[in-house]
């Protein structure tokens, strides 16, 4: 009995670093967060020290707020916008480029470059490709009489969702077709052949050879991507500023503007935990399906 | 050859140390003070500001001062969290606007009856000094240079036009518009920033006060009418939509690639650009007229410009103090203000040299100071800014008509002046 209780507690101190670490760097700060949200810090009671606990009040003005309906909105719109294509086309990709032919493995590796870039010279990119008068993406379809007139991409909402998710999946993309094919080079080709032998085609190899083979890899691909996607920031502050009126704004975007441009923490801070609630409940699920898999 | 890589990669960084100016190359010899730090955003003008550093280490012992340039957005951003961590430099600057926000959020220290036994408050222009006092009136910084906007005319367009001279009146002006705006080339007739921060609702206040209106009564009828003024400008093509995602310095590379005749223009552009980074593109005749008069003759343009404020926790208050005024006395504003190409933000720096009324191009600017409107002071101004731009952009966009964009900035801003009025 001793020498198990021992044992255990030798564990819980082989934790003990582990658990400082996320109590000091992730703990605090969430907290304060947490605290700061229930509080009316502004640019009136920050420094007299004035303010209240106003329980769940900048919620409820968050949530009555047009603007944040609209921001949240356009994060999920992003967020499931950019997980669509850039996990089919990832896919599309992963497939392809896990055929053996000449050059396969180099030209993987150079779709790889989109995926390094730092997002915000991706950001960039995205602005002056899209440029109404200068962009080279009008400059294409013009001299390919796509378009007779310079698409004013940025300008409009819907069009500037658009060009965020293009960009974002640009990133996207090669990130997902480097985990989907590390999941499909783990197969092992004895199974496609014995499926070969039973008289299987392309078709019925994928379906029931592949797909439930990298399923592993499928769903960390999608809670990863949703993760990465959904607290996005970089991109929409340098492409857009969350424009055209807010329509490419998200949550991390709007979360950043109310604490430091208008100086309202605490609504800045009820918005940010929004953020972290959703991200929570994705990778609570995310865990549970990892410990099930393990089982 | 891994030891010719060495050598090489050595000999590249003594070289590039060689280069590098230390701070006392810059700032003059260490005199023994306690250091001081200031922080702030000037790119063009830094080498101003450093002389003034250097001149003041080598007449005192008490501080020894140095300047670290922070990009602007990544300044704003270290003020507000050093509010709350306390890391704060010993000296600050800011954008005028802003300043209310911070000395409310106690970033900037009031330093009003140090400032009054030095005796020379009387000789500074009221709208720059009024945008370092608190909302009880109290002082805690001094301006450093103001800045204004006029309109900048690409004159040769104008002339194969056919129009002779500058337009003065908002009538000239609209119709220059017309005549020069060529869509055939992708030619507008004007170009402004509207883009959604702060540049944008200083590039917005001149048509404001231009027709009347005012950020106190937004949706009035006059100020209603700005509104409409810029979203015909759009809807009649003289100018380009993608104002909404300019910023001023595009907006000036739009003017000076010729797809713009005129452009809402400011002082620092002169020194940065016409003089310095677009010297030899611009092969044009060009002027300068002050902003459009309305019809019943008001004129309106808007102060911008830059404070300093000694910080919370400074080391060494007095001595900081002490450097502001140094920094801002009648001859240094005078020098300061020439080198860099800004408006001297007191009365008697303008006296001490033709600087300001020689050269045509400045001349506009002072004049315009006349009538240039402060944004503020309000410790709210960003959202007051926010719900302005917003507005502008959805007029501009074709989001809104003018009257509904107008009664949504109320919505936001009236509220925040009922609690806590405009000066």
């Amino acid at each position: 009995m001793k020498r198990a209780t021992r044992k255990k507690m030798e564990g819980y101190i082989f934790i003990l670093p582990a658990f400082i670490y996320i109590l000091v760097i992730l703990g605090y700060p969430l907290i304060y967060n947490i605290v700061l949200s229930l509080h009316n810090v502004n640019v009136k009671t920050f420094a007299s020290g004035t303010d209240v606990f106003v329980g769940l009040e900048n919620f409820k003005t968050l949530f009555g707020d047009p603007t944040f309906r609209k921001v949240f909105r356009n994060t999920l719109v992003f967020t499931f916008g950019c997980l669509f294509f850039q996990f089919t086309i990832g896919f599309i990709f992963a497939l392809f480029f896990s055929q053996k032919f000449t050059l396969a493995g180099p030209i993987r590796g150079l779709v790889l470059v989109a995926y390094m870039m730092p997002m915000s010279v991706t950001a960039l990119l995205g602005k002056n490709m899209f440029d109404v008068s200068s962009g080279v993406i009008n400059d294409l379809l013009m001299k390919m009489h796509l378009i007779q007139q310079p698409v004013e991409w940025l300008l409009k909402g819907n069009t500037a969702m658009g060009a965020v998710i293009f960009m974002n999946c640009w990133v996207g993309i090669p990130f997902n077709m480097l985990l989907l094919t590390s999941g499909l080079t783990g197969i092992s080709p004895d199974i496609y052949e014995s499926a070969e032998v039973d008289g299987a085609n392309k078709w019925e190899k994928f379906i029931h050879i592949t797909l439930p083979l990298v399923r592993p890899a499928i769903v960390a691909v999608l809670m990863l991507g949703f993760i990465y996607t959904f607290k996005a920031f970089d991109l929409q502050f340098v492409m857009t500023s969350g424009g055209p009126l807010n329509a490419t704004d998200v949550l991390g975007t709007y979360a950043y503007q109310l604490s430091f441009t208008q100086y309202e923490f605490s609504k800045g801070s009820a918005a940010a935990i929004i953020l972290f609630c959703c991200l929570f409940i994705v990778g609570l699920f995310y865990l549970r399906m990892i410990a099930k898999e393990d089982d | 050859m891994k030891k010719l890589a060495l050598a090489a990669a050595i000999a590249a960084s003594v070289l590039s140390l060689g280069m590098t100016a230390s701070a006392e190359d810059i700032f003059g010899p260490d005199n023994g003070g306690t250091p001081i730090e200031i922080w702030h955003y000037f790119e063009g003008e830094a080498d101003a500001l450093n002389k003034i550093c250097k001149d003041y280490n080598e007449l005192q012992s008490d501080i020894y001062v140095t300047a670290t340039y922070v990009s602007r957005e990544e300044l704003m951003k270290q003020y507000t969290i050093g509010a709350v961590s306390g890391e704060l430099p010993d000296i600050g600057m800011v954008d005028s606007p802003d300043m209310a926000s911070y000395i409310s959020l106690g970033v900037f220290d009031d330093i009003q009856d140090e400032l009054e036994e030095w005796g020379e408050l009387d000789n500074f222009y009221e709208g720059p000094l009024n945008s370092c006092r608190d909302s009880e009136g109290r002082i805690h910084g001094l301006p450093n240079n103001s800045n204004c906007l006029a309109i900048l005319c690409n004159m040769d367009m104008l002339k194969a036009a056919g129009i002779d001279k500058a337009p003065e009146t908002m009538e000239e002006f609209l119709a220059a518009c017309e005549a020069t705006t060529d869509p055939d080339n992708g030619v507008y007739g004007f170009a402004m920033c509207a883009v959604s921060n702060e540049e944008g609702t200083f590039q917005f206040i001149p048509w404001l006060y231009t027709t009347g209106g005012s950020v106190g009564d937004i949706d009035s009828p006059e100020s209603i009418e700005a509104f409409q003024i810029l979203g015909d400008l759009i809807d009649k093509g003289y100018m380009s939509k993608e104002a909404v995602n300019w910023g001023q310095g595009d907006a000036l590379n739009a003017w000076a690639a010729e797809k713009a005749c005129m452009l809402e223009s400011g002082t620092w552009q002169i020194a940065q650009n016409l003089d310095d980074s677009i010297k030899d593109t611009v092969t044009w005749e060009y002027a300068y007229v002050p902003m459009p008069q309305s019809a019943n003759g008001a004129q309106a343009s808007v102060i911008g410009g830059e404070n300093f404020g000694v910080c919370t926790g400074a080391a060494n208050r007095e001595a900081c103090i002490d450097f502001l005024e140094y920094m801002e006395t009648a001859q240094n504003n005078a020098d300061w203000c020439e080198l860099a190409g800004k408006l001297p933000v007191r009365g008697d720096a303008v006296d001490l040299k033709d600087f300001w009324t020689a050269d045509e191009r400045y001349k506009v600017f002072n004049d315009s100071m006349n009538f240039a409107v402060p944004r503020g002071p309000h410790p709210q101004w960003p959202t007051i800014s926010e719900a302005l731009y917003t507005a502008e952009q959805a007029v501009l966009l074709g989001e809104k008509d003018a009257a509904t964009a107008a009664a949504d900035a109320a919505a936001v801003i009236d509220p925040i002046l009922e609690e806590t009025p405009l000066p």
